[in-house]
């Protein structure tokens, strides 16, 4: 059946599309949890935080909107629907005996990405991560986790 | 200076003789004719700069001329602007001009445009006329409104307006609203729409916009199954959850007005030439836009992304569409899929149509007992068997890429925004699985395009496509029910956002 043909090659795109693609950059230090933690907290302190589980090492913040990269709308440049991006980070924090694992994660999202008015293009799309702010993120981790003393693997 | 001393010997002429002066000492007299000749000096500054300012403005209207706020439109008497608008309002002819958008610019308006040319090897295009084998076609002007009315409350609708606007009625030849919905914005998870609303079966029939699509021609599938572009009146939900750290859950949820499956004399409308594209109410008899039953129909998709570039959508369709007193559904499910990997794009989506004892009179007016197999019914290849049901899919390939060397012959035309794109597509459909009469039916067709896009910016596109049909069906051949044919087209197309 050509469908089904069809419909495993989706399902096998679909399950290495997730072993492949998950965008996020992992940091080691050998560090004790409760430091690690509390270095994870402090790295988004300027942000509404959403979830803390510090037992399951997450921690997800609410949606910040922020002005994007500017963007004109159609052939006559004019200026459509704004530039509105919004911001989300979670990281995940890991421990494996005496070594923990950061794992930083921006979702970033566009309002009205592209086209017209479609009933699909009026609201938030997911586009690329800000490498920037991932990284703004990372830095304010590593440099809690140095300042207790902790090394990077 | 000198202007300065003839204007203070004129002012001390000019100054009326009070014989208070007498009282006045030299510096208070001082003080008063200096004011007094500062004041002069003003005032013949103001004179000179308005004749400055006049000989400055152009002779005649400027293009384009300033516009000031539209509620100066209703200001015809003091405080009148502070009345909001509603039945209370008093004005002339000017009043039609006093609505919110204006008032208050929130309004965004704009569209799309195609055009295209098309030569294919059999003369196939052109029915009704025995068919011609090239032409130019403007499929679409398609102007839209779009509002943010508050915060909560936005708006947007979309007239089409296909093949220029003919006078001739009864062809696929449209001008109507393809959607007009109002959303009311609760939160992310949760929100209402109602209006004419676009159907979520499948994707393309979501983002069907020619801009936005890098070949000319719609997939078979969402013309023939899914009848692109569907779109009816109702109302329902949407809304968008986070079930994990990079996914997304997208839902869409209506109940809408059903489908119109059948004539006035109770033949189906549902046949191999056009599957369902018949079924839509836009095109059918009915002409009051209501339901041709008491029965409504469901509509839903759900469309999971486990991450950016990666999406796939499950979507389906129920609704009664025969006439009351009759119960014969139509269900169409699809699935959709999108696969984003740097310049690598693989989309597509798969249909399956059902119609319910679409293949047996509903009626005696048919000219059949009710219950009785139809045949010699149009648009069915064989015996003329309306189909009931149907299937197809297409997989499409986009790789986007832009030489370097294009980038530095010209950098403005090839440079950053602009974009190259190219496509290949695989298309499928039968619209007839139930036809055992060894033609293959008239809607038992497959197609491979190749096609190469240019986008200067984002908005507009530039296509050309070679189509190569394996099994192609040509409505103008001689012996009046079509015949079978391998066929193959160049299409040329340009289609931009405005």
């Amino acid at each position: 059946m050509r469908i089904g043909s069809v419909v495993l090659i989706i399902a096998s795109l679909s399950w290495s599309g997730c072993a492949s693609l998950s965008g996020s950059k992992d940091q080691f230090y050998v560090c004790s949890y409760d430091v690690a933690w509390d270095a994870a907290v402090l790295s988004v302190k300027d942000r509404p935080v959403q979830v803390a589980d510090k037992d399951k090492g997450v921690i997800e913040t609410n949606w910040v909107e922020v002005e994007g990269a500017e963007r004109t709308y159609g052939i006559f440049d004019r200026e459509g629907f704004g530039n509105r991006e919004r911001t989300r980070m979670s990281i995940a924090v890991k421990r494996l005996n005496d070594v923990v694992s950061f794992s930083v994660l921006e979702t970033r999202q566009r309002w009205h990405l592209k086209g017209g008015v479609g009933q699909q293009s009026t609201r938030w799309w997911p586009i690329d991560p800000s490498e920037e702010a991932e990284a703004s993120v990372t830095d304010r981790i590593r440099k809690t986790i140095n300042e207790k003393g902790c090394v990077t693997t | 200076m000198r202007i300065r001393s003839i204007l203070g010997a004129l002012v001390i002429a000019s100054l009326p003789v009070i014989p208070a002066w007498a009282e006045m000492t030299p510096e208070e007299i001082k003080k008063m004719v200096d004011e007094a000749v500062k004041q002069r000096l003003e005032e013949q500054q103001r004179r000179e700069g308005g004749m400055e300012r006049r000989e400055e403005a152009p002779p005649g209207a400027q293009y384009p001329v300033p516009v000031g706020p539209m509620t100066d439109v209703k200001v015809e008497r003091p405080g009148e602007e502070r009345v909001p608008l509603s039945f209370g309002s008093t004005g002339s002819g000017r009043l039609v001009y006093a609505k919110p958008f204006v008032a208050a610019p929130k309004a965004i308006v704009g569209g799309y445009f195609d055009i295209q040319y098309r030569s294919q090897s059999k003369g196939s295009i052109e029915n009704d006329y025995g068919g011609t084998s090239n032409g130019f076609d403007q499929q679409r002007f398609i102007p839209f409104i779009y509002a943010d009315v508050t915060e909560h409350v936005k708006f947007a609708s979309e007239m089409e307006i296909e093949h220029g606007i003919r006078e001739e009625t009864g062809s696929p030849n449209e001008v109507s609203l393809e959607f007009g919905f109002m959303d009311y914005l609760i939160n992310e998870k949760v929100n209402l729409r109602a209006g004419i609303i676009l159907l979520p079966i499948g994707k393309f029939n979501l983002l069907h916009d020619s801009p936005l699509n890098d070949l000319t021609d719609r997939p078979l599938v969402s013309q023939y199954v899914i009848p692109s572009t569907i779109s009816e009146t109702g109302a329902g939900i949407y809304g968008t959850f986070y079930p994990g750290r990079t996914s997304k859950l997208d839902y869409e949820l209506y109940v809408t007005t059903g489908p119109c499956s059948y004539n006035n004399d109770g033949t189906p409308r549902i046949n191999e030439a056009g599957g369902t594209m018949d079924s839509r109410q836009r095109t059918c008899p009915s002409t009051d836009g209501l339901d041709i039953n008491n029965g409504k129909a469901w509509v839903g998709r759900l469309a999971y992304s486990p991450m950016l570039g990666v999406e796939v959508g499950g979507s389906s369709y129920y609704g009664n569409g025969a006439p009351n007193g009759s119960y014969n559904s139509l269900s169409i499910s699809a699935i959709d899929w999108t696969f984003q990997r740097g310049p690598f794009e693989l989309i597509g989506e798969a249909a399956w149509a059902y119609a319910r004892g679409n293949s047996r009179s509903i009626s005696s007016s048919t000219g059949f007992p009710v219950g009785a197999l139809l045949t010699a019914q149009p648009g069915n290849s064989g015996l003329g068997i309306p189909p009931q049901r149907m299937n197809g899919y297409y997989i499409q390939g986009n790789y986007h890429f832009m030489p370097a060397f294009l980038t530095k012959l010209s950098p403005k035309r090839f440079g950053e925004g602009s974009t190259l794109t190219a496509v290949i597509r695989y298309d499928r459909v039968n619209t007839d699985l139930d036809n055992f009469n060894g033609t293959g039916g008239f809607g038992n067709l497959q197609q491979i395009s190749f096609g190469l896009n240019y986008r200067p910016i984002e908005d507009a596109v530039f296509k050309i496509s070679y189509q190569y049909q394996p099994m192609a069906f040509n409505p103008n051949a001689n012996s009046g029910l079509g015949a079978r044919i391998h066929d193959n087209a160049l299409v040329i197309s340009a289609a931009t956002y405005f």
